[in-house]
């Protein structure tokens, strides 16, 4: 926990936000839960070419209402 | 007249029975005498409605045709601009700014179509929250039982609806909060495709996630509103559709020939007992088969998660240097979080959100329309820190998007439909009706057979 709060620190000091010690506290505390659900994310293999999601669009917008039913 | 859904009071007006205005003041009325309990309203706009309302009555005092949704009163949550009002989007630190100078796209689509509005809603601030615990304005209060959130963040447009203030609300869902709020106030909700409601003008939360939708009594209003509000708009960098698809008229097509999946795994993981139960009333009314699987919705879920913060953070960061004090005591610490995530995570996210797209899409190479739960457990007390999820003890309010993040990540289309599964006077709890990407038309189909054999309905509270 202590890398955390000193990334807080750094990190909000970077961005020129104010924290006292007891946000610093009350911050590092969400950031390390989601620490936890990135590394979930972190052990799916990506490969290089695997791009970001572009905006995002589930599937291209049909051109013809031929499957509307 | 509370009891009518809103196309009924489109029929009434259209024939002559009731006036636009009249409908009108039967809402205003029930308004005022019930929302000191529920808490749904922010804002009315009461004068606009009447001036709204009496130009449908003219026009048919004029014999002139009237518009789809004629005298339909609803009202939107308060991140939608109303022209005139100040768009507060939960919080305190907007009150200060201007009024909006033109209405949100889809006000303007339902006025165009008729449609009445009464006012602005009450919300989690800057719609990150599950449970309209807005420490601003007050708890929204769930009108089966006011002593337990309504769900959120579109709280207010769940609670008025089930409490017969207005018949048609407006919500927005980014992660949930539309298909949340319908869930535990157990009214009809549809969170359509990613990309097919037009978002302009309404204050953003997570522009890779926002959708907006409509909250109902009943699938055809759903389906009603859904295709006026419906239109391309290349003002919209994610409006994707470019051309109208109306739903309306095929609700009622059954569900013959449709392949109907409910998702066990992860799904059945988190959800608690009466979730299952309801699911299990909704899957055996369609006969549909069990235990089909979601790819990594768990990872959906996380990446979901991630993103929602950076983009969250990042937007309210200019804010937060200077104002943190005055926003909303339960989020304000994830919003500076989210700020500081690295970059790493977010891109990783989003590059992972790529690869399930794809493996989403290919489920419904299978099924047409896939079941859940909409939420692990019913409405929770107020204030509710921790809740016991099939054994295990789990944060509250974030738990409540367990079953709708994985799905809105991949951008397809549900209908929340509302389950009893304790009888007329138990609690609600909503099943999601889910379909592929542009699908809406069977998404709603489906809920609407739910309704139709009785499975799923909405009734107004305390009539």
């Amino acid at each position: 926990m202590s890398d955390v709060i000193a990334y807080v620190r750094s990190s909000a000091q970077l961005l020129d936000l104010t924290l006292d010690d007891a946000q610093v506290e009350r911050v590092a505390l969400h950031l390390a839960r989601t620490r936890g659900i990135a590394a979930v994310l972190a052990n799916t293999p990506l490969a290089p070419a695997d791009e970001l999601a572009e905006i995002f669009r589930p599937a291209p917008f049909p051109a013809e209402d031929a499957a509307w039913s | 007249m509370v009891m009518n859904t809103g196309m009924d009071i489109v029929r009434a007006v259209r024939s002559g029975e009731m006036q636009a205005e009249e409908a009108l003041e039967h809402c205003i009325a029930r308004i005022e005498v019930t929302d000191a309990r529920f808490n749904a309203f922010t804002d009315g706009c009461f004068e606009r409605a009447l001036r709204e309302a009496r130009a449908i009555d003219a026009l048919r005092a004029r014999k002139e045709p009237l518009p789809p949704l004629a005298g339909l009163p609803y009202a939107v949550k308060n991140l939608f601009d109303i022209e005139g009002v100040t768009t507060r989007a939960g919080s305190k630190v907007r009150n200060g700014e201007p009024p909006a100078s033109a209405d949100a796209l889809l006000v303007q689509r339902l006025k165009a179509a008729g449609a009445v509005l009464v006012g602005a809603l009450n919300m989690d601030e800057f719609a990150y929250g599950f449970t309209t615990e807005n420490s601003h304005y007050g708890a929204c209060r769930n009108p089966r039982d006011t002593s337990r959130i309504a769900g959120g963040s579109s709280g207010g447009s769940g609670a008025c609806v089930a409490a017969g203030q207005v018949p048609l609300s407006l919500g927005s869902d980014t992660n949930g909060s539309i298909r949340v709020p319908a869930s535990l106030c157990g009214v009809f909700g549809l969170k359509p495709t990613f990309g097919r409601l037009s978002r302009r003008g309404t204050f953003p939360f997570v522009a890779s996630l926002d959708h907006l939708g409509p909250l109902a009594r009943s699938v055809e209003d759903l389906a009603a509103s859904y295709d006026a509000m419906q239109g391309p708009d290349p003002l919209d960098p994610g409006c994707q559709a470019t051309r109208v698809q109306p739903t309306l008229a095929g609700i009622d097509a059954g569900i013959a020939g449709l392949r109907i999946g409910a998702l066990g795994g992860y799904f059945e993981t988190h959800a608690g007992p009466m979730a299952q139960k309801a699911l299990d009333s909704a899957a055996s009314a369609l006969h549909a088969e069990r235990g089909i699987e979601w790819p990594d919705a768990a990872l959906g879920r996380a990446a979901a998660f991630i993103i929602t913060a950076s983009e969250g953070g990042a937007l309210h960061l200019p804010a937060l240097r200077t104002r943190a004090a005055d926003y909303e005591p339960l989020s304000v610490d994830r919003f500076i979080a989210g700020a500081l995530q690295p970059a790493e995570w977010y891109l990783r996210a989003q590059r992972f959100r790529r690869l399930y797209r794809d493996k989403v899409n290919a489920l419904f190479r299978d099924w047409d329309v896939l079941l859940a739960p909409a939420t692990p457990v019913q409405a929770v007390p107020i204030g509710t820190e921790e809740l016991e999820l099939n054994g295990m003890r789990v944060p509250a309010r974030p738990s409540m998007g367990l079953l709708t993040q994985p799905v809105s990540f991949a951008g397809c289309p549900v209908v929340a439909a509302p389950l009893w599964p304790q009888g007329p006077l138990g609690l609600p709890i909503g099943v999601q009706v889910i379909a592929a990407p542009w699908r809406e038309d069977l998404a709603l189909r489906v809920a609407r057979a739910l309704e139709a054999v009785g499975v799923a309905s909405a009734p107004v509270e305390g009539l």
